[in-house]
């Protein structure tokens, strides 16, 4: 990381660009953030090495991301043109309107579900949230893998060493420890052959 | 009803004038004392790194949030959306 710090803004800004990795000016209070950026994704590079050109990755990345934001918009459009309230992209207005129709109705108890479901939508932010992060879950995923080896295989290894432990202590040990389990079973017959 | 909190809906609703860095939805006492620290004591500092950081694209904001004074997730949503939808008002 250390090895940033000593990079004067100009080259800093054209490895950010070289990685696709979006900026802003770069100041003393947003530097650290790139830095980090930076070193974060050289050490994913590091630990993905198969990804051989690593601009290209990124600009994938970030090129599914736009294309996401602009569904989400895509969406509120296509809310606002149903709702019909909404029509104009103004908050200001919108809120205006918003204090106007709940001194109508004193509450907006009365709304149909797809004003609120808008309303809502629309205060959350700008950009309607994404509700789930695919990219998050690509890390998790990413990061699952990273385990040494696959959880099953651990698993097996164990069950195969504890089977080999039990080996050992059966064949050093002239006491069988399941010498009870083989005398029940013997009981067992002998008493099913009585009876017959 | 609608899913902002109260707080939100104060902060968006006017300019913000001279208002503390805590009248930012998502930023209590704790993370306002850690940025005040570092600075950012009224809203309007806030807003000029959320500016810089270009309106959070690409989550610049948020992971400087994060970063700078230990906010969770939930946090640096809440303060990114309140800052988002101020900005949409009176930019």
């Amino acid at each position: 990381m250390n090895k940033f710090k000593n990079l004067s803004d100009a080259e800093l800004i054209n490895i950010l660009q070289d990685y696709g990795i979006q900026h802003g000016p770069i100041v003393d209070s947003t530097r650290t953030l790139y830095e980090k950026k930076l070193y974060e994704y050289e050490r994913q590079k590091k630990t993905f090495p198969g990804s051989a050109e690593p601009s290209y990755e990124s600009r994938q990345k970030y090129s599914t991301r736009e294309y996401d934001d602009n569904q989400d918009d895509y969406e509120t459009y296509e809310e606002e043109t149903y709702t019909k309230t909404y029509a104009r992209p103004q908050t200001y207005q919108r809120v205006r309107e918003d204090f106007q129709n709940n001194s109508r109705f004193g509450d907006n108890t009365y709304k149909d579900i797809s004003h609120v479901h808008h309303q809502s939508s629309y205060s959350k932010g700008v950009e309607p949230r994404r509700p789930i992060r695919p990219k998050a879950k690509e890390e998790e995923a990413e990061q699952s893998t990273r385990r040494f080896l696959p959880l099953w295989l651990q698993l097996l290894l164990l069950l195969v060493f504890a089977g080999f432990l039990v080996y050992l202590y059966i064949s050093n040990t002239d006491q069988n420890p399941f010498k009870f389990l083989e005398e029940s079973l013997y009981l067992s017959e002998k008493t099913a052959d009585s009876a017959n | 009803m609608s899913h902002t909190s109260q707080k939100h809906r104060d902060f968006v609703s006017e300019p913000m004038g001279d208002k503390p860095v805590t009248a930012l939805a998502g930023i209590g006492e704790v993370l306002g004392s850690k940025l005040e620290e570092q600075g950012f004591d009224k809203a309007y500092v806030l807003l000029g790194q959320f500016l810089v950081l270009r309106k959070d694209a690409d989550d610049l904001f948020k992971d400087w949030l994060k970063d700078s004074c230990g906010a969770n997730s939930r946090q640096a949503d809440l303060c990114s959306s309140c800052l988002k939808e101020w900005c949409s008002s009176f930019l």
